[in-house]
């Protein structure tokens, strides 16, 4: 963890971490059951497609309702053991799918035929669920992205899962680069990586763009900003101004993916134990969190935390068998005696959030809106929708106010109330 | 996907540097604490009194005032103690003990309790309490009548008055290293000066106090002193004078830099404590108190939450 400086007469420097280990990442054993998550609710079991039992191929797509164009492409073949309903964070309804492995199932050829020629309908229908995550703007086929940035900084501290990929995976990379280049039309493709690993990213195909060492620099509102000089406006996404974010293992399983027509199953993580000890593994994606913490020897106990994503932005998890998802960069294990505590603290207006803010926003104002439920004006008068959702505000406040909680709270019923009062107005 | 081993969960960030309110209150208190000491080495063991006292009662008074309030009980926090603290020293060594008790009840129940306790403070606790104090019973904080018969062996004058009625001719004799060594009379802990500097320059380097509103105030009170000295040197001080006499480096270190009072953005405090400082010599020479930092802080704290809007834009806002 990082703590504050004995001197304290400017903002502290953050610094990311750089890429220290070199080695290959350790494999961690394939596991006997999957759970993957398809991005809709469980809602009515009647429009269910899939069922307790039916046989799933390797790669083979998997699409539990008649109604949604939700899927997950399995990427060991079994059977289906459970279909269950899964809520995550502000509420979000997903549904997970639990696959009893078995190793001797056949593989699926449907990409494989239908994704000989590269387009952006064969990558939308197959390649959702490719390790890295496939942004949806990318294979929008009504809209084109202006700019696709390759991002291959890691947003969080810690985490070396991106620039590893960079740094060890440039020909995969370069490969998708020039798939990514045919079928989204996008205008630029920019490759943006911390400093050091600049020069050997120039080989890709992409535009190079090097991203500062402070944190939150790789934050995409800071990359869309610092590195293409477009400032994001508040309350708008990076895709909503035609820029779109992909990591580099994305990239090269697309490249991977139209040469050689299979779809990688690996996801690579960045394991941070107890003891700090970082560690690169690569696993199966659907494994249960435990499973990697046992392949590196980590355990962990009652009233740990367990942490998916990162320090600053990650989601922390209730239970070990959460799986590694097509985005988990970052496993984080936190002892409960380093689990520092959050309080309900008045804001003292001592000013550390204003000082180290890099959206410039009055965060001491802001908080006395959010924490007295005025969303509404937050969002208004005080610059809530110009967050960038770095964490740094909480990181740094002398009172131990969760303020980046009431901040994500806050944009969360801010944007229910605008979809209540559009709904009304209908 | 659920399993019987408990895991903690919580919402990001997952990490904290480690500040915390009671190290911010504990580390002002220590540094405050030099002062304090020189005082108590000067005048005694009545001074030790004053001091005791007063924080004491300012935790007790912050005790009582959670209890009625039904808060949960902060006096850990360290806050109370430090406002017990910083009154007691500007207080005179002789203080009547009931003036004391008083003057904590102030600045802990009606100044900082009733608005909402920490961090609802419109005011400076501390400063609310003296002001009030003043406008009450003028003599307790009338150094002259308060320190008359102490004998310390220097000259026992309050240099505030002496300027302010009788012309710089009476205040020669001061030199600037008998100001910064605390050989004046003054509050029990506010006049020794070189222990202030010290103090707010590890404050201002620890962080734990903003370096803008010490170094502007500081810089508006020699500005305006320096103007009205240039004006009229045998009716006005010197710049140099009124830094070190009665409460401007308290005022500045330890008054202006409250955290709730003051602003936060980097022109605003500059604002902030440069009106404070040119308001302090400017009750002192053309008021009607010897001493303006009491009135000139309150005055601050009282534009603080407009001058706190001159602030950057947003990244991103479009209006």
């Amino acid at each position: 963890m990082i703590k504050r400086p004995f001197f304290g007469l400017v903002a502290p420097q953050l610094e990311y971490a750089g890429l220290d280990t070199a080695g290959a990442p350790q494999e961690v054993p394939a596991p006997s059951r999957i759970t993957l998550f398809v991005d809709a609710p469980l809602n009515r079991t009647d429009s269910l497609m899939i069922a307790k039992g039916d046989a799933v191929k390797r790669g083979q797509k998997v699409v539990p309702f008649a109604n949604s164009p939700a899927y997950t492409v399995s990427p060991r073949g079994g059977t289906i053991a459970s279909i269950v309903s899964y809520t995550g964070n502000f509420g979000k309804k997903l549904t997970a799918v639990v696959i009893e492995v078995d190793e001797n199932t056949e593989a699926d050829n449907k990409f494989a035929e239908a994704g000989k020629t590269p387009s952006k309908e064969s990558a939308a229908e197959f390649l959702g669920a490719i390790p890295g995550g496939l942004p949806r703007e990318l294979v929008d086929v009504e809209t084109v992205p202006e700019t696709v940035v390759v991002a291959g900084a890691d947003e969080d501290f810690l985490s070396v899962t991106r620039q590893y990929t960079i740094s060890s995976n440039m020909e995969g990379v370069k490969r998708g680069v020039e798939i990514l280049k045919k079928i989204t039309g996008a205008k630029n493709i920019v490759l943006a990586v911390p400093g050091p690993l600049a020069a050997g990213a120039s080989s890709a195909g992409a535009e190079v763009k090097t991203v500062g060492d402070q944190y939150p620099a790789a934050n995409p509102h800071m990359i869309a900003k610092d590195c293409l000089g477009k400032v994001i406006p508040a309350g708008k996404s990076c895709a909503d101004e035609g820029i779109v974010f992909i990591s580099p293992e994305a990239v090269a399983a697309v490249g991977q993916a139209y040469a050689e027509g299979t779809v990688s199953d690996r996801k690579l993580v960045t394991v941070v134990k107890k003891s700090g000890e970082k560690k690169l593994l690569s696993a199966v994606i659907g494994t249960a969190v435990g499973e990697v913490l046992a392949a590196c020897n980590e355990s962990v106990d009652e009233n740990d935390r367990l942490v998916l994503g990162g320090p600053m932005t990650g989601d922390a998890v209730y239970t070990e068998s959460y799986p590694v998802c097509t985005d988990t960069d970052l496993i984080l294990v936190q002892d409960a005696t380093q689990i520092p505590d959050v309080a309900d603290n008045a804001c003292i207006n001592c000013g550390a959030c204003v000082r180290i803010c890099p959206a410039r926003i009055p965060v001491n104002v802001l908080i006395r809106y959010l924490e007295a439920g005025s969303y509404g004006d937050a969002a208004d008068n005080h610059d809530l929708l110009s967050c960038i959702e770095c964490g740094l505000c909480s990181f740094v406040c002398t009172a131990h106010i969760p303020i980046f909680q009431y901040i994500k709270l806050g944009k969360y019923e801010f944007a229910r109330s605008i979809a209540a009062e559009a709904d009304n107005a209908q | 996907m659920h399993s019987n081993k408990k895991l903690l969960v919580s919402h990001a960030p997952f990490w904290h540097d480690g500040t915390s309110l009671s190290a911010k209150y504990y580390n002002i208190m220590l540094v405050a604490l030099i002062p304090t000491i020189a005082g108590i080495l000067t005048y005694g063991t009545p001074a030790l009194g004053v001091v005791c006292l007063s924080i004491s009662t300012a935790i007790i008074w912050e005790y009582l005032m959670n209890r009625v309030s039904r808060q949960p009980i902060s006096i850990g926090d360290g806050n109370a103690a430090l406002i017990g603290l910083l009154l007691a020293m500007m207080f005179p060594a002789t203080m009547p003990w009931w003036a004391v008790i008083v003057g904590t009840f102030v600045a802990v129940v009606i100044a900082k309790g009733i608005f909402g306790g920490l961090g609802a403070n419109p005011f400076n606790p501390v400063v609310i309490s003296v002001a009030i104090l003043m406008v009450s019973w003028p003599d307790f904080l009338d150094f002259n009548y308060m320190l008359a018969n102490y004998d310390t062996g220097f000259n026992m004058a309050y240099p505030m008055v002496s300027a302010k009625y009788f012309g710089t001719g009476t205040i020669a004799g001061f030199s600037t290293m008998d100001l910064l060594l605390g050989r004046q009379a003054g509050g029990l802990g506010t006049t020794f000066g070189l222990g202030i500097i010290i103090a707010g320059i590890y404050l201002m380097a620890r962080g734990y106090i903003r370096w803008e509103i010490v170094v502007s105030f500081l810089a508006g009170v020699f500005v305006t002193a320096l103007l009205f000295n240039m004006g009229d040197s045998t009716q006005y001080a010197g710049p140099m004078f009124h830094l070190l006499s009665g409460y401007t480096l308290m005022g500045a270190v330890f008054l202006a830099t409250e955290d709730s009072s003051s602003p936060v953005n980097f022109i605003p405090m500059l604002i902030y404590g440069a009106c404070g400082g040119l308001l302090t010599v400017l009750i002192r020479n053309i008021g009607v108190y010897p001493d303006g930092v009491i009135f000139a802080v309150l005055i601050i704290n009282l534009v603080n939450p407009l001058v706190d809007k001159i602030r950057p834009k947003a990244m991103g806002r479009v209006a």
